[in-house]
């Protein structure tokens, strides 16, 4: 029961996602774009945590291996596949397997296994290459190594003419669909979740805390090391597979140093050694850079980013507080999501003001339960974000020449000030959070049972001592 | 044109070009040497340098000189605005924290910029050059040109002149004043430092306004050579001066010196002989290989392991 948690959440969103695919002529295609980059973004940002986070290892070359998995399975499939629309069309392995009898519908995703495996064991290999020579390096020079490796390994790629070059990489046939990620989105998790509980894990971790003392009690820290390395890329590989054989063309650009800086963040958000956290900040930055792309998405973004930093401090204080300033939160994100499905200027539009206004007293309200000094700063934001937002949302006839002029001054530039913002969150989730969501915490039974008990006060318990003892 | 004579054309346009990666990487090494950090966001600020100098010369109708001076002294500003906001909250904290952080202002300048000068190049006024009385640089030229058969123009004299001013003048105040050898002092020892009286903070805001300063410097000097200008052109230019850094040795000022013009010479070389589809990957080849036969850089020294 204990250690049930992670598994049921885990399945419960296999199941969900796998239902949903199901009648996924129900959902746009841009929807099943976004599970489908959140997954992949998952299995990225947690199998770099097993370098990063476990092993403390810094790798920046993560978006490398994904080229080297993503590119290897799309040349196998596109040349010998035999796929329609393929150079081996009719002929290849689809062709032979329908000689032998098998119909297509059986053989393509017997065909995507072999080609996820073949990208896995591709970029396995390349992390084991890189990974002998380079470990002898520490810290920062590793992460330069690593970046370093990355970027070879995409100018390499775009002068092999065969898979297309500087120019790109068309013409791979679709063969993942939502529920092939969800499902390998789950092996990944399920995986490295047994594989740091058994005792590599712990060697793993031992390397990580303290390599002199690790090896002083037998552990082979190169090994680990290289073991880390290999088994992140190996999973690395199986993402680029999966994004190759979803999106059905593939440019060297879309694995640049900054494609692997993105997945580190992912992984420093989340937390550093912990696998829930970086599955959950996979999905919230790949969200987040997708609801920023509305205007409205990107003022409620801004409006749920105040709202943390307005509730974050009262989640310290009492029970009461802690509830409803995660409520606040809970409704801030409600009011995003909403943004996200119901699009600009629908019927959603009462609804989301309805919501932002609620979480914005539910934080003004946690804000007064938690006491002293932060009754006032809560009340400051609360009241400056509902006016805010108020005034974006309702007002956009009854704004103020200036305010209107600037409203569609950000409107004109979302897709730039998208990113801004998005960096600026970044900033400040570093500044306000530096060791991540999570920390090092897993989700667990205790850590959600934690989150509904008050935080007991230090300062209080040693003056009680103290009366005690007098 | 000979081969030695192409040859040497392609070394000279290295050194031109390597000089202005090592002004940007004695930014890299001075922030690593005090913080050891990484401070992703400096190419940016070399970003930011080259468009200040823009304006001034564009808007303002400044000459050359005042025009590099304001650009330096902003950016230097800048560097230490960066430095006050987003590293020093996060000074106790893991150091990877503040690495995300110099990441996020670095994706923070690019996209600002983007958003505020506007994604499309521009074309940086470097006729600015050829109005002040250089003639002597031009003459100089002239006289390479007919001697040895060496194209370079009058522009890329003015980028190695400058670089080499700046980087002796950099040599001069770490090694000679005070408040040079105090910024040694930290950046070998910063809690001891702190106990002989140096101002350790102030330290560092210094380091980071004369690092900022010297990478505007080379901003302005690169607009110079490639007039175009936009804002994510301090992208890789900053890697490849931070590559140059890491070989170099960081923490080491002629290390960076040395890896800059290294980088520049054999990116030139490359491009010369081989294909310039390799441009990108000669620099981290040849970071791989110095980090595998001396990882810690060039000049770096060896670090001793204490349990």
């Amino acid at each position: 029961m204990r250690r049930l948690l992670p598994y049921l959440l885990v399945g419960l969103a296999a199941c969900a996602i796998g239902i949903g695919s199901h009648y996924s002529d129900l959902a746009s295609p841009y929807l099943i774009q976004l599970v489908v980059d959140m997954g992949i973004a998952v299995i990225l940002a947690s199998s770099l945590n097993l370098i990063n986070g476990f092993t403390g290892q810094f790798s920046l070359g993560h978006a490398g291996f994904m080229a080297v998995g993503a590119y290897v399975s799309a040349a196998c499939t596109y040349y010998l596949g035999g796929f329609p629309g393929t150079p081996a069309e009719g002929g290849g392995v689809l062709g032979a397997l329908a000689g032998i009898g098998i119909p297509a519908a059986v053989a393509s995703p017997l065909i995507l296994l072999v080609a996820l495996l073949m990208a896995g064991v591709g970029a396995a290999t390349a992390g084991l290459l890189v990974g002998l020579p380079t470990l002898r390096l520490r810290g920062d020079y590793l992460a330069i190594a690593t970046l370093g490796f990355g970027e070879i390994v995409r100018v390499v790629i775009s002068q092999v003419e065969a898979v297309g070059g500087p120019r790109g990489f068309t013409g791979i046939p679709r063969l993942t669909s939502v529920a092939w990620v969800a499902a390998w989105a789950a092996i990944t998790l399920v995986f490295l979740r047994n594989l740091l509980g058994s005792s590599h894990g712990r060697a793993f971790v031992s390397v990580r805390e303290d390599e002199v003392a690790a090896a002083a009690v037998g552990v082979n820290t190169t090994r680990y090391k290289v073991l880390a390395f290999t088994i992140g890329a190996f999973f690395a590989g199986v993402a680029g597979c999966l994004f190759a054989h979803y999106r059905m063309t593939l440019h060297p650009g879309s694995f640049t140093f900054i494609d692997s800086v993105k997945i580190v963040v992912m992984v420093v958000l989340g937390g550093m050694g912990s696998l829930a956290g970086s599955a959950a900040a996979a999905i919230i930055l790949t969200l987040l850079l997708e609801v920023l792309r509305t205007f409205l998405g990107a003022v409620t973004v801004a409006y749920c980013f105040a709202m943390t930093i307005a509730v974050l401090p009262a989640l310290t204080g009492t029970r009461a507080a802690r509830v409803l300033g995660v409520s606040a939160v809970g409704a801030a994100g409600l009011a995003a999501l909403m943004t996200l499905v119901v699009g600009e200027g629908d019927v959603g539009v009462p609804w989301i003001v309805a919501a932002g206004v609620l979480s914005a007293c539910c934080a003004l309200a946690s804000c007064w339960i938690a006491g002293g000094r932060l009754r006032v700063r809560g009340a400051i934001i609360a009241l400056t974000a509902i006016s805010a937002f108020l005034l974006v949302l309702v007002g956009s006839s009854l704004l103020p020449g200036p305010l209107l002029a600037a409203k569609e001054w950000v409107q004109g530039n979302v897709s730039q000030l998208r990113l801004v913002i998005y960096a600026a969150l970044l900033v400040g989730l570093m500044l306000t959070r530096p060791t991540g969501l999570l920390g090092g915490q897993e989700l667990s039974w205790r850590l959600l049972r934690s989150l509904c008990r008050p935080r007991r006060k230090p300062l209080l318990e040693t003056k009680g001592r103290g009366l005690a003892a007098s | 044109m000979t081969s030695l004579q192409n040859f040497a054309q392609l070394l000279v346009l290295g050194v031109a070009r390597g000089s202005v990666y090592s002004l940007i990487a004695l930014g890299y090494t001075m922030v690593y040497g005090v913080l050891r950090l990484i401070n992703f966001a400096h190419g940016d600020v070399y970003m930011v340098g080259a468009f200040i100098a823009y304006f001034a010369i564009s808007s303002w109708h400044l000459p050359f000189l005042p025009a590099l001076l304001i650009s330096m002294a902003g950016c230097g500003v800048l560097g230490v605005v960066i430095e006050r906001l987003a590293y020093r909250p996060l000074r106790r904290q893991p150091r990877l924290a503040a690495l995300i952080t110099a990441i996020g202002v670095s994706l923070l300048l690019e996209y600002g910029g983007q958003l505020v000068f506007g994604a499309s190049p521009r074309k940086f006024p470097s006729e600015v050059l050829t109005a002040t009385s250089l003639g002597a640089l031009r003459f100089l030229s002239g006289a390479l040109e007919r001697s040895m058969g060496l194209m370079i123009a009058p522009e890329q004299l003015v980028v190695i002149f400058s670089a080499v001013v700046l980087m002796v003048a950099l040599r001069l105040f770490v090694s000679r004043t005070k408040v040079g050898k105090a910024m040694q002092a930290v950046a070998q020892d910063r809690d001891t430092a702190s106990l002989m009286g140096i101002p350790v903070d102030n330290i560092i805001t210094l380091t980071f306004f004369i690092g900022s300063a010297l990478a505007a410097a080379a901003g302005v000097l690169v607009a110079l050579q490639e007039p175009q200008i936009d804002p994510i052109m301090g992208l890789w230019p900053g890697v490849r001066a931070f590559v140059a850094a890491v070989v170099g040795g960081i923490g080491n000022i002629q290390g960076a010196m040395l890896g800059g013009l290294i980088m520049g010479v054999a990116e030139y070389l490359v491009v010369g002989y081989i294909s310039s589809a390799y441009r990108e990957a000669i620099a981290f080849g040849i970071l791989i290989l110095v980090l595998l036969v001396r990882p810690t850089g060039l000049t770096g020294k060896g670090l001793i392991e204490k349990v």
